[in-house]
């Protein structure tokens, strides 16, 4: 095998494209280390690549929260999508059943079922689903599910330059995102909701931490500044 | 892109349910509670009831992303969904509501009518008050959007509904059976009830304002918005000065009551009273968005050409299925004359 060939089989596992370790019965979540965001949206861009959201629309997107005045001024990138809650809001309202809750804990939509009422959107705190225009359902993110039944990692955590966003099994006791949990301190957006999130943030308390004057710069939205 | 999911169409679904609600709350309050003056309207505010029924679902399937698919609602039910329930409530009432219609107008001498038309108007009630007042829980339980989480809402939805549909029965009497000899004493009770319903509906929205603002989950960013921002016209102006105070001064003096001008001129504001808090919570509620803790953005909403033109198209076609049902149900009240 040349050379070439060679690097060309490795470097998916050399940059972590497949998910290496897997328990019998996974549970998929995710952590989010505000501390290695960079703000580069690449996680933004190739979401939208891989699943075709439509113009304006995102199943994931970065905010960026800018805290305090010149010369004591703070920014921070806060990467969003959906939290794949333990206990979903928009699980129970959907009229139809279409959206459902996998055993290894995805969150998912049946796009043929969905008949796009809105409640769902309504009903979820975290601002994580649309209408998608083209399909006239309700649409999210998914955790990218045909690329992890390929064994591949979501398509925004292949592609984060920083590695601030690790993806994996908190079942299998060897798993990246399991050591984190295990060492690290970290904490959920909107923990009062009850829905006990599936996607971790690491440093999420000192980007929101409050009493400073406050710009959220937020793609779907535009600029937003405290008045 | 953030914007406005649920629009003109679920502020129009939900003032018909409204008025389904407040119509068929004034047709069985002879029955059930005894308001003898209201008799002789009391099967055509049924028929108001009925055409104003079966077009409200449409500006709910108009709603959806996939329209053609609602009828997966029934081939797919989902107890734990609120929204589920609409389908099934909507065809109990249906049935119910032309049964009714059927004894009132054809069997009204028989000796079972009074032990039936109480019975059915028993039932009635409750599937009326949770097909009027479930627009609200969904609002109410809202535990995502602050402005809507408010355990008042199903409350002031129930007498918004009642409200505006003593509103459009009294008007739409005045209208129709003026000729066939409205008398003064039911327009008066008409007008006295649509009154202290309009005052106690009032008072609730107030209420539901002051507590979620007491309560600290409405920020004085948000309650700016309908106090000074671009819905005090709708909010301030509308709802509670023209929809509200103006009607509350014509109905109270009897004459206003009894007048046909007066009365039709006060239950028109009310209607559009009415309308205008069904706007100003359902897309109001929507517009105030939560861009991070503290933090709130305003979107802005102007609703499209097809919108207006469906919400006159809908409400034209319940005006159309009034008059259908006045039509193919011999009403007692137009017994004398035609």
């Amino acid at each position: 095998m040349s050379k070439y060939l060679k690097l060309q089989e490795e470097l998916p596992h050399i940059v972590g494209r497949y998910i290496d370790k897997k328990s019998a019965k996974p549970k998929w979540v995710m952590v989010v280390d505000l501390n290695r965001c960079v703000g580069c949206y690449a996680c933004q861009v190739s979401c939208k690549m891989e699943n075709g959201t439509p113009y304006e629309f995102f199943r994931t997107w970065v905010e960026v929260i800018e805290r305090g005045k010149y010369p004591y001024l703070r920014r921070v990138f806060l990467p969003r999508l959906c939290n794949h809650c333990e206990t979903p809001s928009c699980v129970p309202v959907c009229p139809v059943g279409a959206t459902y809750k996998r055993d290894d804990g995805i969150v998912v939509i049946d796009y043929d079922r969905c008949i796009g009422c809105g409640y769902c959107i309504q009903a979820c705190p975290y601002d994580a689903r649309f209408r998608n225009p083209y399909t006239g359902t309700a649409d999210k993110c998914d955790y990218c599910l045909h690329k992890i039944e390929e064994g591949e990692v979501p398509s925004c955590v292949i592609n984060c330059m920083g590695g601030a966003r690790i993806f994996g099994d908190i079942n299998h006791p060897e798993s990246i995102v399991s050591k984190m949990l295990a060492e690290k301190s970290v904490s959920v957006i909107k923990p009062e909701t009850g829905n006990s999130p599936s996607v971790y943030y690491i440093g999420y308390e000192e980007a929101v931490k409050a009493g400073a004057p406050v710009t959220v710069i937020n793609p779907k939205i535009g600029v937003v500044k405290e008045i | 892109m953030t914007n406005i999911i649920w629009g003109p169409m679920i502020v129009l679904y939900s003032f018909i349910t409204g008025l389904v609600l407040g119509s068929y709350i004034i047709s069985i309050a002879p029955t059930l509670f005894k308001m003898r003056n209201l008799e002789g309207i009391s099967t055509f505010s049924m028929v108001t009831a009925w055409g104003f029924l079966l077009a409200s679902p449409i500006p709910l399937v108009l709603e959806l992303g996939s329209p053609l698919r609602a009828p997966n609602i029934y081939l797919y039910p989902t107890p734990s969904s609120v929204m589920a329930l609409f389908g099934y409530i909507w065809i109990i009432f249906v049935l119910l509501l032309t049964t009714q219609i059927i004894i009132h107008s054809r069997y009204r001498d028989a000796a079972w009518f009074q032990r039936a038309s109480t019975g059915i108007s028993a039932i009635g009630l409750v599937i009326s008050l949770i097909f009027g007042g479930y627009f609200g829980f969904i609002i109410g339980s809202m535990k995502a959007r602050e402005v809507w989480s408010s355990t008042i809402t199903p409350i002031t939805t129930i007498l918004s509904g009642i409200t505006a549909g003593a509103a459009l029965v009294a008007l739409l009497a005045i209208i129709t059976l003026r000729k066939d000899g409205l008398r003064k004493d039911a327009l008066n009770s008409l007008g006295k009830l649509t009154l202290y319903f309009l005052a106690i509906y009032l008072v609730f929205t107030l209420i539901e304002l002051s507590t979620t603002a007491y309560a600290e989950t409405l920020t004085w960013t948000r309650l700016s918005i309908l106090l000074i921002g671009y819905l005090a016209l709708s909010f301030i102006g509308v709802q509670y000065i023209l929809g509200g105070l103006i009607p509350i001064f014509m109905l109270a003096t009897e004459k206003v009551r009894t007048s046909t001008i007066g009365s039709i001129v006060a239950f028109i504001l009310i209607l559009a009273g009415v309308y205008s808090y069904k706007w100003n919570l359902i897309i109001g509620g929507q517009q105030i968005v939560e861009v991070s803790p503290q933090l709130y953005s305003l979107l802005n909403f102007m609703p499209t050409q097809t919108e207006i033109l469906a919400t006159v198209g809908i409400l034209s076609l319940s005006l159309f299925l009034y008059v259908l049902g006045l039509t193919i149900f011999p009403i007692p009240e137009f017994k004398s004359k035609r």
